[in-house]
């Protein structure tokens, strides 16, 4: 048990310190910083959807309450993000990025109410640091705004951060538990890293796969359509039944 | 004596509706239970919903149907695709990916996520499920019908004819010559984004002058059937569906318009884009215009009904009652492709014996606001909640005085528009609540104008031509009344023309009983009416999105049924 | 295991459409990327968060 988590440190501060080694020479990149804050942008927007349906789907009014309002702030983030790399962007003439989109897991569905805070937690602690980091980062390169920026979200994030805590440790019923529901989290998530490599790794194989299918059936197929018209004008139904599409299916499969 | 479910999605605006003895029960789109807008998911969540409204389960359902077919899909992606070579080298793996990787197992998953039994499950052909929702909830008997969109499976544009519970397919054109996908490139060109530009579109024409008419005439060419013909070397639906349109398509207009730039359409460089965008909505009107004569001369009805994502074009609609020679003209208020759901539901509904539904009477088929609910979460939130003895008074009384004041009421809107459900209402004559709206809560291009609801007795004072079909699902555009034009500056466009929704006791019981208040107040049944959500956001449902809304937005009240629920001291 | 069995039938209704429309030269292909589907499926499938704009894929 405290070795798992002495390890965890072990990772976190290993991580930290190579984040802040390379921090300083990635956002010398032109337009990287940009992407990165629209990055976080997009991140930002995810979690107010979870929250969203977290707020929907949790029986607890007080939850309710309180997803509601964490949900809000992470779209009030989202927005400070995505204008500031727009700022960034324009300053270098470079287009901006459309307002971020974000998907949804469906993490409270798929978590349930515990593990789903569990995760929140982590995600907020996680989001704390790095932009604990990056204020700092930005205060000595001496960029005031996207330092206050940072800030200003750390506020927001500490008060996530800690009441999600709290919230974990009521819903469960004691530290021990609530840090176990932790230590499962981190398990899930590092699961969803492993899968999503693996979907990395055979969307590249698939990719390859298909553009050699293609190089191969393409030429034959374009030869192909060169001897077929092109009609633009009225066709007919070719002796179609009326409205019987859909009974035809079952039927058929029925005397098959 | 059937239950069916039909559903649409894994493309753009996934739904989900119920038809229980051929009675619309619910029909709802995902986007408003997930949050995430034009989700395109499997609406599992929206079908759950829509059964649990009901009181059914799962296993009461006789049938499901889906508003496509998912092999004819893969065909013709995978034969296009192809054919395209070699320009569609990129898409190729990711069109197929799509297919094989989800797509073409939409049944399947359908069967498995709800828990019905596979055999239960079917689909439909995209434009008769579009051509399902436009007739068979229209007060016609029998009409002629008209399906214009994108593209389902093969086919962009459909002509049906309708009659009693029987729909007979006249004639079809076939992809890649589509008027949706002409307009779709278009969007794209002018910096908007597909599938949610469009309106934008059509509101910057009236801001144009049709100039442009030579170079569009070289993109698409109308014949005197009633078809067209796209030049296909102008567009890229193969090689990069993000954009749909080449190089070629900027040599002849110019470069394409960056999507980030503010628009200022006193310059002229945003003056030649409204251009574009009025001679576009000109060639499709005219488009749409020789489809609908030619079904008039096909089928010989006085009726028409229009369904596809081309017909939530109202300006285009209006000409079309106008001018294609018909006397009555009903449009779909879900007319994209959310509304196939409910097509598929009634057909599947069809099929199994049952009659068809009684034409719309109301937008109102999702799912209702708990008041008591919304009492509590205020509660909790630390907002003053406060029922009201007179909500219509009041409403009328704050909205005089140039309060913004959010409006839940009953059962939320089915199709993008807020028919007085979940509704934002303002004063419509007053032009600081239309700039503040505009400014600091939709946020909005400064070219979109707002629209009026209007009270259906005294409509005809106020806009010409108002009572129809379509106004009370404002599908269409009416010319404001001469005399009106000024007082109302807030809710028309810069041609005169607004986008009205016509209100009676029975499409929207609270939002009339405003009206008539508002009568008496400011001396109009008039209200600007528009769709309660922030920018980039679905359409409000519940308590909860109602109430997030109010803290996020600087409106002065919120009511959810009687409740008058403000922020602090109001 | 029924839903390997309905995967199984949709395939078949997959290639007796392919056949019956007299499109049999896009079977030998279709069975290719059936296979790559397969495949894909088995390593735990792609997401197409990517927005298809005009979703005609």
């Amino acid at each position: 048990m405290t070795r798992s988590r002495a390890r965890e440190g072990t990772v976190r501060a290993g991580r930290q310190a190579l984040v802040r080694l390379v921090t300083p020479i990635v956002w010398r990149v032109p337009g990287h910083g940009a992407r990165k804050l629209y990055g976080f942008a997009r991140a930002e927007q995810g979690s107010r959807i979870d929250l969203l349906q977290a707020a929907q789907r949790t029986p607890s009014l007080a939850r309710r309450a309180l997803y509601l309002r964490h949900a809000l702030d992470e779209t009030r983030h989202a927005r400070m993000f995505w204008r500031r790399s727009t700022e960034l962007l324009l300053a270098e003439q470079r287009e901006p990025f459309t307002a971020p989109v974000a998907d949804t897991e469906a993490l409270f569905a798929r978590l349930g109410e515990v593990r789903f805070l569990a995760f929140v937690h982590r995600g907020e602690r996680r989001g704390r640091q790095q932009f604990e980091l990056y204020a700092r980062h930005f205060g000595a390169r001496g960029d005031a705004r996207t330092r206050a920026l940072f800030e200003a979200i750390l506020t927001d994030e500490r008060r996530h951060e800690s009441y999600t805590r709290e919230l974990l440790v009521e819903l469960v019923g004691g530290e021990r538990a609530a840090r176990r529901e932790l230590g499962r989290a981190a398990a899930w998530e590092a699961w969803r890293t492993w899968r999503r490599a693996g979907r990395a790794v055979a969307g590249a194989v698939y990719a390859l796969a298909m553009t050699a299918i293609y190089l191969v059936a393409g030429p034959i197929a374009a030869i192909g359509a060169r001897f077929r018209r092109r009609r633009s004008r009225w066709q007919l139904e070719a002796a179609a039944p009326p409205a019987a599409d859909p009974a035809a299916d079952p039927a058929r499969e029925a005397a098959s | 004596m059937a239950a069916v479910l039909g559903i649409s999605g894994e493309y753009h605006d996934a739904a989900a509706a119920l038809v229980v003895d051929g009675v619309i029960v619910a029909a709802v789109q995902e986007e408003r239970l997930s949050r995430v807008k034009n989700d395109a998911r499997l609406p599992i969540d929206a079908a759950r919903a829509c059964l649990a409204h009901a009181g059914l389960a799962a296993g009461d359902l006789d049938r499901v149907v889906f508003y496509e077919e998912p092999i004819e899909k893969l065909e013709r992606v995978m034969v296009s695709t192809l054919c395209a070579f070699p320009r569609s080298l990129r898409q190729f793996p990711r069109a197929i990916g799509a297919q094989l990787g989800g797509k073409v197992w939409v049944l399947d998953r359908i069967a498995e996520r709800l828990g019905v039994a596979r055999d239960k499950v079917t689909s439909t052909a995209h434009h008769r499920a579009h051509a399902a929702s436009a007739f068979f909830t229209s007060p016609y008997p029998r009409a002629a019908v008209l399906t214009v969109d994108g593209v389902g499976e093969a086919t962009s544009t459909a002509l049906w004819h309708g009659v009693d519970g029987e729909l007979r397919e006249l004639g079809r054109i076939e992809y890649p010559h589509s008027l949706g996908l002409l307009y779709a490139g278009l969007t794209a060109y002018l910096g908007f984004e597909v599938n949610e530009g469009e309106y934008k579109v059509m509101g910057l024409a009236a801001h144009g002058q049709p100039r442009l008419r030579d170079e569009l005439d070289k993109v698409i060419r109308l014949h005197d059937d009633g078809t067209f013909e796209l030049e296909l070397s102008y567009f890229a639906h193969f090689a990069d569906a993000e954009l749909g349109f080449g190089p070629v398509l900027e040599q002849l207009l110019g470069p394409r318009r960056p999507a980030h730039l503010a628009w200022e359409l006193e310059t002229d460089r945003d003056r030649r884009y409204a251009d574009i965008a009025a001679t576009l909505q000109q060639v499709t009107e005219e488009a749409l215009l020789g489809l609908a004569r030619e079904a008039r001369r096909r089928t010989g009805e006085a009726c028409l009904c229009l369904a596809g994502g081309v017909a939530l074009n109202a300006v285009a609609n209006a000409r079309i009652a106008r001018e294609a020679g018909f006397e009555r003209v009903f449009v779909h208020p879900a007319a994209g492709d959310a509304g196939g759901a409910l097509g598929a539901a009634i057909l599947g509904s069809l099929e199994l014996g049952d009659r068809r539904p009684a034409g719309l009477a109301s937008a109102a088929l999702g799912l209702p606001i708990d008041v008591g609910l919304a009492s509590a979460l205020a509660g909790e939130l630390g907002l003053r909640v406060r029922p009201s003895g007179d909500i219509a008074t009041e409403v009328a009384t704050r909205v005089a005085e140039g309060q913004i004041v959010a409006f839940c009421q009953g059962r939320f809107e089915w199709g993008p528009r807020a028919l007085g459900q979940r509704s934002i209402l303002a004063n419509p004559a007053d032009p600081a609540s239309r700039e503040r709206l505009n400014r600091a809560i939709k946020r909005r291009e400064p070219f979109r104008p707002f629209a009026p609801a209007v009270l259906r007795e005294h409509a005809a004072r106020f806009f010409v031509g108002a009572d129809s079909d379509m106004t009370p699902f404002m599908t269409t555009v009416c010319p404001v009344a001469e005399p009106y034009r000024d007082r109302l500056a807030a809710v028309r466009h810069v041609d005169d023309s607004a986008r009205v929704q016509l209100v009676t006791e029975g499409s929207a019981p609270e939002l009339a009983a405003v009206l008539t208040a508002l009568d008496r107040t400011i001396g109009m049944p008039i209200a600007l009416n528009t769709s309660l959500n922030g920018a980039g956001e679905p359409i409000v449902a519940n308590e909860i999105d109602a109430l997030g809304f109010l803290m996020s937005h600087p409106i002065d009240a919120l009511v959810v049924g009687d409740l008058v629920i403000t922020r602090g001291a109001a | 295991m029924s839903r390997l069995g309905n995967r199984l039938r949709t395939v078949g209704r997959i290639l007796r459409h392919f056949t019956s429309r007299q499109r049999w030269f896009l079977v030998p292909l279709l069975l290719v990327l059936l296979l790559a589907g397969l495949l894909l499926l088995a390593t735990g499938g792609l997401s197409y968060v990517a927005p298809f704009l005009y979703s005609i894929f």
